[in-house]
C-alpha cells in the first residue's frame, strides 16, 4: 500500500511538472485570427498565422533542411441538436519552406500545386506562410438551415525531418511547431 | 484440438522480431528510404518489445524473489544460473557497447574536419564568385545593349528585339514601359507567350535608377536577370534574362547540394551520435534481457528435475511412499530420478513389510492382552530391570490398585504407595531378583478389603538367544478357595457331630433322669442330694451339648436361598424397629443417596442382622449406641450396596480379628463361636463380602457389601 501511494504521488508530480512545462513553453506558432465567410455552397477561410522558429528549426533551415506544415481545414455542421458533427468540408495544404544556400533565399511551396515563392528573408518567408486564404471551399451536403463550424490545424510534421533528428523532435519542445484554433459553430 | 506452444517459443518468437526491427531500425538510421519513412514506428516498437522483455524479465524475478522467500526448491540454484547468465552476457556485450561506442562517435567525428569544413566554404565561396562574375559581366552586357539603344525609337527597338536576343544570347528580353507594362518581348522558346515580368518591389527599385541584377532558378536552371533603363526621351525598361553556361550551373549545383549536405551532416551531428547510441543501447538492452530470459527458460528445463525430486524427497519424508516422478530426460538427471523412483519403491516395500509385522505384532498383543484380560489369575509382568511393564485386570482387581500407574517402577515403588502390598514386594522382589526359573510362594495379604491369601507364582524370562528380559509373576486369590475348604471342614466336623454326638445325648439324657427317677428314693439324704446335683448337671450339659449340636448341624445345614429383589433400607429399619424399644440402646441409621436394590433371600439377611445387633447388644452390656451405614459404592466397574455397623462395646480382640469369622471363634463367656461364621457364610452364598472394619477403634464394626441388582428401587420389593 506505501509502495502505491508512493507511485501515485510521483505520478502526480510528474504531471504537474509536464503540464508546467507545457504551459511555461511559449508557442511558436499561434492561430491568430481566422474568418470564415459562406458563399452558398462554398465557403472562404482567411487567417493569420503567425510562424516563428526555434533556435534548433532556423539552424536545421539553414543547413539545408526543409520543414514541412500540414494546413488541415474541418468545417462541420452539427446534427441531431449537436450531438454529433458531419463534415462538409476537409482538405489539407501541406507547405514546405526551404533555405538556398547559393541564392541565399528562401522558398516557400505549396507542395500540391508545386507553386512556390522566394523570399530574401526568413521574416518575409513566415509572412507569406502565415497569411492564409483559402476560398472556393466547396461543401458537400451543406445545410443552410444549421450552423458550420470550423477548425484549422497548423501542423508541423516532425516525421519529414532526417531521420537521426525525428525522435528527438517529439521530445524537444524546439519543434514543437505546431497550432490549431478551432469554433464550434459559425 | 487446441496446440499448447512452449513459453519458450513465445520468447524466441518475440526476441525475432525485435532482433528484426533493430536491424530495420539500423538500415532506417542510414537512408532515407522507405524504411526512413518508419524509422519512428521502428524505434517505438523495438521501445515497446524492449518493455515487454522487460516485463517479463521482471515478473520472474518477481516470481524468483517470492520463491526465494518461501525456500521453494531449486530458486537459489535457479538465482545462481540467471547471475551467471546476465555476468556472462553483460560482460561481453559491455565491452562490445563500450568500443562500438567509442568507434561510432570518433567515427561521426571523424566526418567533419576543419579542412573539410573550410574546404566545403571555400567551393561555395567560389561558386558564388564565378556567379557573381558572371552577373557582373551580364549586367555591363545588358548596361551596353541598353546604352545602345538610347537613341533609337520605340518601334525601332522592338523590331530589333530577336537580333538582340540572339546577339546577347539571352533567353529572353522583355521591353518594358515607364510603368512596368510589357511592350515587347522575344524569348528563346517560341511556345513561351509571356515572360515572367518582375514583381513590383524590385521594379520600385529600378524606376529609382538603381540596374537590377539577380541570379534566379527557372525551372531548376540557373538564369541571371537583369533589369536596366533605356534612358532616352521616354524611359522604357529592358529585362534580360541570360542563361548561365550548363557547365557552371552544374558545377554550382554540384558544390550547393556537397556544402548543404554537409551542413545538414554537421548539424545533424550530435543527433546521429544519440541516434547509434541508443540502437546501440537497446541492443545491449535487449542483449541482456535475452540472456535472462533465456536463463529462466533454461533454468526452468534444469530445475524441474530437481524441484521434482526435492517434492519427492518431502514427500518420502511425510511418509507418502505412493509418488513416483515422471521420467522426463535420459540425462544424468533422469538417472537420478531413476534411481529415486527405484530406492522409493523398496522404501514402501520395506514400509509395507515393516506395517504387516507390526500389525501382526499388534494382533498378537491384542490376543495376549485378551487373554490376560480374561484371566482371573492376576498377571505381572517385568521387564530385566524389574520394572513393571504389563499388568492384566484381574491383578488390579485382586491388589486393589491400578498397576498401570505403575508401569516402569518395580514392586517396592508399587508397594510405597500401598503400606498393605509391602508383604508381596518384599517376598516376590527377591524372588524375582534371584531369577529362579519358577517359583511358588503363598503370601497372605492384609488389605483394605481384608486378610488375602494369594498364591503366587513366577518365572523368569529369557529370549531366543538366552539373555535375560525379564520376568512373569501369576499370583491368583485363594482366599475364598482356602475359607470354602476351611467351611467345608467345618461343615463335615459339624455333621459328624451332629451324627456322632447328637445320638448318645438323648440316652444319655434319659439314662440319668431314670437314675434319678430309680434312686433318689433309695438313696439316703446326702446321697440324694449328690445324685440329684450330678443328674442335673448332667441333664444340663447335655442340653447344653445338644444346643451346641444344633447349633453345628445349622452352620452345616446346605442354604437353600429364595431370592428376590430386596431393598436393605427397608428391610433395616424393619429390623432396627424391634430392637428400637429399649431406651438404653440407640440406633444411628445413615442412608446416602438412594439405595439400588440386591438379589437376596429376605429371612436369611434377615437373620444376618439379628446375629450382628445380638452381638453388638451384648458387647455393649445393653447399653450403647449402634451406627448403622447404608450407601450405594462403585469398585472395578461394578455397583454395590455397603452396609456397615458400628458399635460402642467392647470391641474386637487383636489377636482374634483374624479368625473373627472362623467358626468356634468367640470372645463370649457363653457362645457357640458360630454367629458370625453364619453370618459370613450366608452373606458369601449372596455373592458378597463381609469384613471387619480394623480402622475402627471405639467398637467392634463390620462392612458388608452385596452386589446391585437394579440401581432403581423396585414396587415389588421387601
Amino acid at each position: 500500500m506505501r509502495v502505491f501511494k508512493s507511485s501515485k504521488a510521483i505520478f502526480f508530480i510528474l504531471l504537474g511538472w509536464s503540464l508546467g512545462e507545457a504551459y511555461a513553453s511559449n508557442e511558436r506558432v499561434t492561430v491568430k485570427q481566422v474568418e470564415l465567410i459562406l458563399q452558398e455552397p462554398k465557403a472562404k477561410l482567411l487567417a493569420e498565422v503567425q510562424v516563428q522558429l526555434s533556435d534548433s528549426a532556423q539552424g536545421a533551415l539553414h543547413s539545408g533542411i526543409p520543414l514541412y506544415w500540414d494546413i488541415s481545414i474541418v468545417l462541420q455542421q452539427a446534427q441531431w441538436r449537436g450531438f454529433w458533427q458531419r463534415e462538409v468540408f476537409a482538405q489539407t495544404w501541406r507547405y514546405s519552406l526551404a533555405y538556398y544556400t547559393l541564392l541565399n533565399n528562401y522558398r516557400v511551396q505549396e507542395e500540391q500545386e508545386q507553386s512556390f515563392r522566394r523570399f530574401s528573408s526568413l521574416h518575409e518567408a513566415l509572412n507569406y506562410m502565415g497569411q492564409l486564404m483559402y476560398a472556393d471551399l466547396l461543401m458537400q451536403e451543406y445545410d443552410s438551415q444549421r450552423c458550420v463550424s470550423w477548425a484549422l490545424n497548423v501542423a508541423f510534421d516532425r516525421e519529414a525531418l532526417p531521420t537521426p533528428l525525428r525522435p528527438f523532435s517529439y521530445f524537444d519542445q524546439e519543434w514543437d511547431l505546431s497550432a490549431s484554433k478551432s469554433l464550434l459553430c459559425e | 484440438m487446441r496446440i499448447k506452444l512452449p513459453f519458450s517459443l513465445y520468447i524466441l518468437v518475440l526476441l525475432g522480431f525485435i532482433v528484426l526491427s533493430l536491424q530495420l531500425m539500423s538500415s532506417a538510421a542510414q537512408d532515407t528510404s522507405q524504411l526512413g519513412d518508419m524509422y519512428t514506428w521502428l524505434l517505438f516498437g523495438n521501445a515497446l518489445g524492449t518493455v515487454v522483455l522487460l516485463l517479463l524479465v521482471g515478473f520472474n524475478v518477481f516470481a524468483l524473489a517470492k520463491r526465494l522467500r518461501q525456500r521453494e526448491a531449486g530458486s537459489r540454484l535457479t538465482t545462481r544460473i540467471v547471475l551467471l547468465f546476465i555476468i556472462l552476457s553483460l560482460v561481453p556485450a559491455g565491452v562490445v557497447f563500450y568500443f562500438s561506442q567509442q568507434f561510432l562517435h570518433q567515427s561521426i567525428d571523424s566526418w567533419f574536419s576543419v579542412e573539410l569544413d573550410g574546404a566545403m566554404e571555400d567551393s561555395l565561396e567560389l561558386s558564388h564568385a564565378s556567379l557573381d562574375q558572371r552577373v557582373r559581366w551580364n549586367l555591363k552586357q545588358s548596361q551596353r545593349l541598353a546604352a545602345s539603344l538610347r537613341n533609337k525609337s520605340l518601334v525601332g527597338i522592338e523590331l530589333e528585339l530577336d537580333s538582340f536576343r540572339e546577339s546577347s544570347g539571352a533567353n529572353e528580353i522583355s521591353l518594358l514601359s515607364r510603368k512596368g507594362k510589357l511592350i515587347n518581348f522575344s524569348g528563346l522558346v517560341p511556345s513561351d507567350i509571356l515572360p515572367g515580368l518582375p514583381v513590383s518591389s524590385l521594379f520600385l527599385q529600378v524606376q529609382q535608377g538603381n540596374d537590377y541584377v539577380s541570379l534566379a532558378s527557372v525551372d531548376g536552371e540557373l538564369v541571371v536577370q537583369t533589369i536596366v533603363s533605356i534612358k532616352a526621351k521616354n524611359m522604357h525598361y529592358l529585362q534580360i534574362i541570360y542563361p548561365v553556361p550548363e557547365r557552371i550551373n552544374d558545377l554550382t549545383d554540384s558544390v550547393e547540394f556537397a556544402y548543404v549536405r554537409f551542413q545538414e551532416m554537421v548539424f545533424l551531428r550530435n543527433s546521429l551520435k544519440t541516434s547509434f547510441s541508443l540502437v546501440l543501447s537497446l541492443v545491449l538492452l535487449m542483449s541482456l534481457l535475452a540472456a535472462i530470459s533465456a536463463a529462466f527458460v533454461s533454468v526452468r528445463s534444469i530445475i524441474a528435475p530437481i524441484r521434482d525430486l526435492v517434492r519427492g524427497t518431502q514427500a518420502v519424508s511425510a511418509g507418502v511412499y505412493g509418488q513416483l516422478l515422471p521420467v522426463k530426460r535420459q540425462d544424468d538427471l533422469g538417472f537420478l530420478v531413476e534411481s529415486f523412483n527405484e530406492m522409493v519403491k523398496q522404501i514402501s516395500r520395506a514400509q509395507d513389510e515393516a506395517r504387516d509385522s507390526a500389525q501382526e505384532i499388534e494382533r498378537q498383543r491384542a490376543y495376549l492382552e485378551t487373554l490376560l484380560t480374561s484371566l482371573t489369575s492376576g498377571v505381572l509382568s517385568f521387564d530385566s530391570s524389574l520394572n513393571i511393564r504389563t499388568a492384566n485386570q484381574a491383578a488390579n482387581i485382586i491388589l486393589h490398585v491400578q498397576v498401570m500407574r505403575y508401569y516402569g517402577q518395580g514392586l517396592t515403588e508399587l508397594a510405597l504407595g500401598r503400606p498393605d502390598l509391602m508383604s508381596l514386594a518384599e517376598v516376590v522382589q527377591p524372588l524375582l531378583e534371584q531369577s529362579l526359573e519358577i517359583w511358588q510362594r503363598n503370601i497372605v495379604v492384609e488389605g483394605p478389603e481384608g486378610r488375602k491369601e494369594l498364591l503366587c507364582q513366577g518365572t523368569s524370562l529369557f529370549s531366543t538367544e538366552g539373555g535375560y528380559i525379564g520376568a512373569v509373576v501369576v499370583f491368583d486369590d485363594i482366599t475364598d478357595l482356602i475359607q470354602a475348604q476351611k467351611n467345608a471342614a467345618w461343615s463335615e466336623v459339624a455333621r459328624r457331630l451332629a451324627h456322632e454326638i447328637k445320638n448318645p445325648l438323648t440316652p444319655i439324657q434319659l439314662s440319668a433322669e431314670r437314675l434319678q427317677h430309680k434312686l433318689a428314693a433309695k438313696l439316703d439324704k446326702d446321697d440324694a442330694e449328690i445324685l440329684q446335683r450330678s443328674t442335673r448337671t448332667i441333664v444340663q450339659q447335655v442340653e447344653a451339648m445338644k444346643h451346641m449340636v444344633d447349633a453345628f448341624s445349622e452352620y452345616a445345614r446346605p442354604v437353600h436361598n429364595q431370592l428376590e429383589n430386596i431393598d436393605l433400607q427397608v428391610l433395616l429399619q424393619g429390623v432396627i424397629a424391634l430392637y428400637d424399644s429399649d431406651p438404653k440402646v440407640e440406633f444411628d441409621l445413615q442412608v446416602q443417596g438412594a439405595i439400588s436394590l440386591v438379589k437376596a433371600d429376605a429371612v436369611n439377611i434377615r437373620q444376618v442382622l439379628h446375629n450382628l445387633f445380638k452381638n453388638a447388644l451384648e458387647a455393649m452390656e445393653g447399653k450403647g449406641e449402634i451406627t448403622v451405614q447404608l450407601r450405594n459404592i462403585s469398585q472395578y466397574n461394578a455397583e454395590f450396596v455397603r452396609l456397615a455397623i458400628y458399635d460402642t462395646g467392647c470391641g474386637v480382640d487383636v489377636k482374634q480379628a483374624k479368625q473373627i469369622f472362623e467358626p468356634y471363634v468367640t470372645n463370649k463367656q457363653k457362645g457357640t463361636g458360630l454367629g458370625l461364621a453364619i453370618v459370613k457364610k450366608v452373606i458369601e452364598e449372596h455373592g458378597g463380602t463381609i469384613r471387619l472394619d480394623s480402622r475402627y477403634t471405639e467398637g467392634a464394626g463390620f462392612i458388608m457389601q452385596f452386589p446391585v441388582t437394579f440401581k432403581n428401587k423396585n414396587k415389588n420389593t421387601v
